[in-house]
């Protein structure tokens, strides 16, 4: 897939697209674009989603059941999909996040030997 | 359970198609419109916010299959895609599709229909606790009640034992008297079989005395028609045979016991009990040790292996045998499974027309073959472009094979209702003595059966053809399509045409054999003249006649009948010919040297006469005399059929006047002809006829000569009964001719099943041999025509065309022939009077085959000849 050249940063690590969504569900419900807003935000533009790429991903984690999707209308013609985590989406991200930080922590221990 | 709400989700959005879409789509668009608007505030000019938006966003197609993809239905959204275009290819080539659809439907629908039997009949487990426990036990067909008692005594491999035999009783009550057919039963059978009463109870040890019988338990199905399924039926009382019976119970639903094949050999066709009876064995049953008149049935202990139980038996029996028998001489006891009492004999002729429809299912296969190869031909040019555009040869194949499936699922679609006519009309053309057909029924089980019919014949017609269109070369296809070159069927056509002809000679010279044996049978002098005789069945119970009066009504019935106009003789017989049969005795000259050996005495089946019975049943007198009224009151007489006079008395030119031992001794008044009896395929038996008022049974046959159709007598002969006694049930009424031809009914539908296959597998195959003629012809034209322009005759053109046929159909044969040597020993025990591999019907059958051959070719051939080589030419 091809990034969005115009913009500096990095492509998101492979496989954790995933753990991003959930982590930014986790603070409450979204739609899709707020999703890739917020992560690109909150990685201050670092991180760059290929931003369509989420909604595979999205449809990946309904099939999971880790999070539900409704229609909430945002103004006079417009609707969102809003998706919002399930108790099962929170459990996963947890695992996901303390699986990722032991990988991390165990990468940094072997490029910055102390 | 995680997996199952997944599937739940997965399913949703296979039934919400368009809702996923239309949402994935407005979701997407939305996004799109978000980040334009955000492109346009972070001041990108308005046209290039939303390309950089789409850019941002990626490939939506792209994405949009991806996020489809997620759900897992691609591969089935991809068949259905295939499926329809199928369909659509198939609607436009509509006279093969209805061949091909048509011919297999009728396969697919006729091997289910047939599936069916066999899976009722013979797959399911019967249905009783461990069926796979449970036998029957006899010596030569039955058993007496004090070997009965004695194997329930002494032999520790039984577990349980009932004893049973058919019994018939007369209903009386409201509207006409009614024949019911009951069985006798010991108390415990019910709880031997592990079948409870659906309403009330079974019968207990008490009522299994004689004098306390007079209960008893009804089907489910005279509860319903007799009693309007009212539960208040427990308790009421019915005239049976003239006695008062409580009803104590209604037995489920399908419960068919004894179904006749596991009665007593000398029990003919009998219908499925509706009313059981304790056993109740009066003394001289229980102490008659020559009355084989009992059937029984047993519940071996768990792992005892049925030829231990023998073996136990075979000892009780000899130690047991009534004194003055030698033990040497002890009969052997047969001891089969129920299972295989039950369906052994219908087995092989079941299995056997279940190959047969096989085989012409394989057939159908290959003849589909043929035609999707013919027509993949045509469509080379398609394949080639398709193929040359990139699509892999795995796409052709699978596209090909899924058009063959759509082939499939339209025939199978026809199939079923021709499965279900098919099946209906199995089970009522089938001959009697076919067990357990009341459960035939197209089921989930059978349905699924048809359905993996449908794709196991998908593969067989399907796979050859896709293989080989996918194998060709893009370049030589289109070659071919412009040039117009000519182009031999291929190896595969030829192999298949072969392969036709081969099952189709299988299957005629089955069809033969059995056709053969048919006739053969029907054949066979019967010792009797059935034209002309109207016979049916009464019933005079104990209870209201005895001996004398019994003898005198038939006596009357007789005399009154003789003078009804048309009416040239009229008798009454314990049981008619080829009817079922009696138990046999042993009889012996009163002069024998040797009563102590065995070998002296001949079985003999008795019939109970009226003096007429030879007269009307036209059975020739070869000595002496029938009886007489004379022949009354004084010492006992017998006739005797003239094998039986031979046996008894070896080498005595007329034994007329000879006697047989017994208390008092029986004389010999007369010798007749011998009768088949019992059975037309089976071999002459000797009988002895005693006259009715010496044995007078309770249940006997009329037969009434006439000079003209027997069948215009039935209200005359009916109401002189009535007008002996008006409460008296006329059953069975039929001319002896159609008894005659009841007797071979089994063999004749046998015959009639594979000769319709044979015929259907013919058709086939000479559609096949004329497609791929017809096809070599039009391919050929061009040579065709330049031959005929360089001077070749027309003969010489016929006969190139007809030798190619000529050669596939020689080949076919061959192999054809082969196989039958093969396959016909299966069919040995279904033949009478003809050799598995008679040579004649070898020859024959292939001989027919050929020139079915040589006429499905002459047509095109003919086509060749009046090729005009200036058109052939010009149509480069």
């Amino acid at each position: 897939m091809q990034r969005f050249q115009n913009s500096p940063g990095a492509d998101v690590l492979p496989g954790t697209l995933q753990m991003l969504i959930l982590q930014t569900l986790s603070r409450g419900p979204l739609h899709g674009y707020a999703i890739a807003q917020h992560i690109k935000r909150t990685s201050e533009d670092q991180l760059q989603v290929e931003e369509g790429s989420l909604y595979p991903a999205l449809q990946r984690i309904l099939l999971k059941g880790w999070v539900t999707a409704e229609w909430v209308q945002v103004g006079p013609k417009r609707r969102a999909r809003v998706y919002r985590l399930t108790p099962a989406g929170r459990k996963q991200l947890a695992e996901e996040v303390s699986a990722f930080t032991r990988v991390m922590q165990a990468t940094f221990r072997v490029i910055q030997p102390a | 359970m995680a997996w199952l709400s997944e599937w739940r989700r997965r399913l949703a959005v296979l039934f919400h198609r368009g809702q996923f879409d239309r949402d994935l789509e407005e979701e997407m668009q939305f996004h799109l419109d978000m980040q334009a608007e955000e492109n346009r505030q972070s001041g990108i000019p308005v046209a290039e916010s939303r390309y950089a938006a789409r850019r941002q966003f990626g490939n939506a197609m792209l994405l949009k299959e991806t996020s489809d993809g997620v759900w897992g239905w691609e591969p089935v959204q991809r068949l259905v895609q295939d499926l329809k275009y199928a369909l659509r290819t198939l609607r436009r080539d509509p006279g093969f599709t209805a061949i091909a659809v048509f011919s297999l439907a009728l396969a697919i629908g006729a091997t289910t229909a047939i599936f069916s039997v066999v899976d009722s009949v013979l797959l399911r487990p019967l249905p009783y606790r461990e069926p796979e426990r449970l036998v029957t036990v006899s010596l030569d067909g039955s058993i007496t009640a004090p070997l009965f008692d004695a194997f329930r005594r002494e032999a520790r491999s039984i577990e349980q034992a009932a004893l049973f035999v058919n019994w018939s009783f007369n209903l009386a009550g409201e509207g006409e008297p009614q024949r019911v057919p009951a069985a006798r039963v010991s108390a415990g059978l019910f709880d031997l079989l592990g079948i409870q009463p659906l309403l009330g109870r079974a019968f207990t040890p008490d009522e299994d005395r004689s004098g306390h019988e007079s209960v008893v338990l009804i089907s489910q199905g005279l509860w319903k028609r007799q009693f309007g399924s009212d539960s208040r039926v427990l308790g009421r009382k019915v005239i049976l045979n003239g006695a008062p019976h409580t009803i104590i119970g209604v037995m489920p639903a399908g419960f068919q016991f004894p179904d006749g094949p596991e009665l007593p050999s000398f029990v003919g066709p009998f219908p499925p009990a509706q009313m059981w009876r304790p056993m109740a064995l009066v003394d001289w049953e229980r102490t008659c040790d020559g009355c084989f008149n009992f059937g029984m049935i047993a519940r071996l202990r768990r792992g005892i292996p049925p030829g231990q139980a023998r073996a136990e038996l075979n000892a009780i029996v000899k130690r047991s045998m009534p004194s003055g028998q030698s033990s040497a001489h002890a009969p052997m006891v047969t001891l089969r499974t129920l299972e295989d009492s039950v369906t052994g004999k219908v087995r092989t002729p079941v299995l056997i027309l279940f190959g047969a429809v096989a085989l012409a299912l394989l057939i159908a296969c290959v003849n589909v073959a043929n035609l999707l190869l013919a027509r993949g031909l045509r469509r080379r040019a398609e394949i080639a472009i398709r193929l040359s555009l990139g699509a892999s040869a795995t796409r052709i194949i699978r596209q090909l094979l899924t058009e063959a499936l759509g082939l499939a699922l339209c025939a199978a679609a026809l199939a079923i209702p021709i499965a279900g006519l098919g099946s209906r009309a199995l089970v009522a053309v089938a001959p009697a003595g076919l067990p357990r057909t009341e459960s035939v029924a197209l089921d989930a089980r059978v349905l699924a059966f048809a359905f993996g019919l449908t794709l196991i014949t998908t593969l067989l017609f399907g796979i050859a053809p896709a293989l080989d269109s996918a194998r060709r070369a893009p370049i030589d296809a289109m070659k071919a399509e412009t040039r117009g070159a000519t182009q031999a069927p291929s190896r595969l056509r030829k192999a298949l045409v072969i392969a036709e002809f081969a099952l189709s000679l299988v299957l005629l010279i089955s069809a033969s054999l059995l056709a053969r044996s048919f006739v053969n049978v029907s054949s066979t002098p019967l010792g009797f003249h059935a034209e002309n005789v109207l016979t049916m069945r009464l019933s005079l119970p104990d209870t209201k006649y005895d001996d004398q009066r019994r003898t005198a009504l038939v006596e009357q019935f007789a005399a009154n009948c003789s003078v009804l106009p048309g009416v040239t003789a009229a008798a009454a017989v314990s049981t008619l010919p080829l009817t079922g049969e009696s138990e046999g005795w042993g009889w012996i000259a009163e002069d024998n040297p040797n009563p102590n050996d065995p070998k002296s005495w001949t079985v003999m089946r008795a019939r109970a006469i009226t003096p007429s019975y030879f007269r009307t049943l036209g059975i020739r007198l070869r000595a002496g005399r029938e009886f007489t009224a004379a022949d009354r009151g004084v010492n006992p007489v017998a006739i005797v059929s003239q094998s039986a006079a031979r046996r008894v008395w070896p080498g005595v030119a007329n034994p007329v006047g000879r006697r047989f031992k017994q208390n008092p001794p029986v004389t010999v008044v007369g010798i007749v002809d011998d009768t088949r009896a019992s059975g037309l395929d089976s071999e002459v038996k000797p009988y002895i006829y005693v006259p009715f008022w010496q044995f007078s049974p309770q249940e006997f046959a009329l037969a009434v000569r006439s000079a003209a159709d027997p069948a215009r007598l039935t209200t005359a002969v009916k109401s002189e009964i009535w007008r002996l006694d008006k409460e008296l049930p006329v059953t069975h009424v039929a001319v002896m001719k159609q008894l005659v031809a009841d007797s071979i009914a089994s063999r004749r539908f046998q015959a009639e099943i594979m000769a319709l296959f044979a015929g259907f597998a013919l058709v086939l195959a000479t559609l096949g041999i004329y497609g791929i003629v017809s096809y070599s012809v039009a391919q050929r034209t061009h040579e065709i025509g330049i031959r005929i322009a360089l001077g070749a005759s027309r003969n010489a053109i016929l006969g190139a065309v007809v030798k190619e046929a000529g050669i596939l159909a020689v080949f076919g044969a061959g192999l054809g022939l082969a196989g039958a040597f093969v396959l016909t020993p299966l069919l040995r025990g279904l033949l009478y009077g003809v050799d598995v591999a008679e040579p004649s019907t070898f020859v024959a059958c292939a001989a027919l085959l050929m020139v079915v051959a040589l006429i499905a070719c002459l047509i095109p051939a003919r086509h060749a000849t009046k090729i005009n080589p200036i058109e052939a030419l010009r149509c480069e």
